[in-house]
């Protein structure tokens, strides 16, 4: 609570400035956290329409972008937002190969349930060679204080303002992809009923393989992001792939869905990181989102529907 | 010698929560994936009774089956309307919650630093006896239990809930008991465990570990009652029998990882994975 204290010493000792500066601050940090939690729910959320399947590897594409702008940085002079446009693209590689190779075919051999341990054995295979090669410890994309950006009484940092400019146009973009396009329609007559899909002639496996490439884009983009903004270790991603996922859920499944639930997920993480201690935030999170659960009557909930 | 024997006390502690899971994913449908969670309320119940009530371990050992029993009474109301992935993201935000506490609240549990625990007996042999004969029951309960009139109720649960409650086979009560009953031999398992290794922290009940549980469970197209202990086996040996290939220090537990990475999706791609198999049967009874 020592947080809020200050907080209220401040506003009644020296007035609304203070205020407006912390209200900006969590405003700023509602922000980014939403612009991860987006990037990668998004593409959770293509994956389990299209896929019936919750995709962990969405963690390798994070930790292959985040280690290879790292590795760039350190080697290449060319200036960080080239780095981690490398970073970025070779998420996508990857990801290509991934579901080219493995996620496309696996999806005609198993079920579900197989396809997320699969996806889970992908992780620690990453986790492992990114260990391996760039070692356990954390690692820092830009060492020392970031540039800071002003908009009126907001401050926030370069790397903030990319990551939220970039999440709102990928994202802008991708609801335009799945509602005007062609293949847009296809993703929603598979996410609709991939049976009826299947008989009607929509090419199932491979829009499967394009949304598996999107999500591997966007879950880079918040890669290389979550490098620059913070310091990234092998074992980070399944954190952040979790809440995540519990975004998707409590979104809906849907795209849209997936970036409002990111969108409460951040507000909840910040809100409660500011008024207790930082360790109980995410317990404190997530039991707000556990009575959103299990108290929420349609929407976001499935519900067992009497038929008569 | 001891450390063989040190492993395999815990792929029979491992392995019968791991079947337990098994069970409730095949056989009811429910994916379980706060199994390590509801360990480690039942083994900081017993380590705190023993270690901080100085209460014998055996009784300490008894408590963990009513903070089982909670901890299934509460997962029961907080998934009682819910199915599939919404029922497998409430016990995961459970799990997350739980592990949370454990970890935060360090006047009470010591948090990241951990509690050095008394063992439960002097010679080891022993613990592994006890968890042998555990280990047994839980295989014999699941593999009687399937065959009887709730084996048949908890199939009814899974294949269609509504009818069930049409038919009156009350699918709410027998959730209950599958969670109660689960829960309650989760947390004892739980309370060995700790004393087993003699130390606890917060990251032997992490979701980690909870989603390596659902994995040990599901990984092996053998026969439910033994399935969650060969997968235990190889979730625990192979990873173990791999430190003695020779490899660098260094980068040892790396590539044991990498490697144990490999060998699962080599399992999954032939199409081993037991609940492959299962889906095939279910389509093909079709």
């Amino acid at each position: 609570m020592g947080e809020v204290s200050m907080f209220l010493f401040s506003f009644q000792s020296t007035g609304s400035p203070i205020v407006i500066n912390i209200v900006g601050d969590l405003f700023i940090s509602i922000l980014s956290l939403w612009a991860l939690y987006a990037l990668i729910s998004t593409g959770f959320s293509l994956s389990f329409n299209i896929g019936r399947f919750f995709d962990l590897s969405l963690g390798v594409s994070f930790l292959t972008s985040g280690y290879t702008a790292y590795a760039f940085t350190k080697v290449s002079i060319l200036p960080l937002p080239v780095n981690m446009l490398f970073g970025i693209i070779m998420a996508g590689l990857i990801s290509t190969a991934l579901g080219f190779l493995l996620i496309v075919p696996l999806t005609k051999r198993v079920g579900s349930l197989s396809l997320f341990v699969a996806t889970l054995s992908l992780l620690y295979l990453a986790q492992a060679i990114i260990g391996i090669l760039f070692g356990e410890n954390a690692n820092v994309l830009r060492p020392g204080s970031a540039p800071s950006i002003q908009f009126g009484q907001l401050h926030l940092t370069d790397i903030d303002a990319a990551q939220i400019l970039v999440t709102t146009i990928l994202l802008s973009l991708l609801l335009v992809f799945i509602h005007k396009s062609r293949r847009g329609r296809y993703v929603r007559a598979i996410s609709d009923d991939p049976i009826l899909s299947r008989q009607y002639g929509i090419p199932v496996s491979s829009t499967l393989l394009h949304c598996y490439i999107i999500a591997g884009f966007l879950a880079g983009a918040a890669g290389v992001f979550y490098a620059a903004n913070r310091a990234i270790e092998p074992t980070q991603a399944m954190s952040i792939l979790l809440a995540a996922m519990v975004a998707t859920i409590i979104g809906g499944e849907s795209v849209g869905g997936a970036i409002l639930g990111a969108l409460m997920l951040a507000f909840l993480e910040t809100i409660f990181g500011f008024a207790v201690s930082g360790n109980w935030k995410t317990t404190v999170a997530f039991t707000a989102l556990l009575c959103f659960l299990v108290l929420r009557r349609g929407g976001a909930i499935t519900q067992i529907n009497r038929r008569l | 010698m001891t450390y063989w024997l040190d492993l395999l006390t815990l792929v029979l502690i491992l392995g019968a929560a791991a079947s337990l899971i098994a069970y409730l994913s095949e056989e009811a449908g429910i994916i379980h994936v706060a199994g390590a969670a509801v360990m480690g309320v039942g083994a900081y119940t017993s380590v705190l009774a023993a270690m901080k009530l100085n209460v014998p371990v055996p009784l300490a050992l008894a408590s963990t089956i009513l903070t089982g029993f909670i901890c299934g009474v509460i997962l029961h109301i907080l998934t009682r309307r819910l199915t599939a992935a919404y029922l497998a993201l409430v016990t995961l935000a459970v799990a997350i919650i739980l592990h949370g506490i454990i970890n935060n609240w360090v006047s009470v549990t010591e948090g990241p630093m951990g509690i050095p625990v008394r063992s439960l007996f002097s010679d080891r042999s022993l613990e592994i006896v006890l968890c042998l004969i555990l280990a047994a029951l839980v295989s014999v309960l699941i593999k009687s239990v399937t065959g009887t009139s709730f084996g048949l109720r908890v199939r009814a649960l899974r294949d269609d809930e509504l009818l069930s409650e049409d038919l009156l086979l009350e699918p709410q009560k027998t959730r209950f008991v599958l969670f109660t009953v689960s829960s309650c031999i989760l947390s004892l398992l739980g309370g060995i465990y700790a004393h087993h290794l003699r130390f606890i922290d917060p990251s032997s009940f992490n979701i980690k570990e909870s989603i390596s549980l659902l994995a040990m469970g599901l990984v092996l197209p053998i026969s439910l009652p033994i399935r969650g202990m060969a997968g235990a086996l190889l979730f625990i040996f192979i990873p173990e029998l791999i430190r003695f290939i020779g490899l660098p220090a260094t980068i040892g537990a790396q590539l044991r990882q990498a490697i144990f990475g490999l060998l699962l999706l080599i399992v999954i791609w032939n199409g081993k994975l037991s609940i492959t198999r299962f889906k095939e049967k279910v389509k093909s009874n079709a």
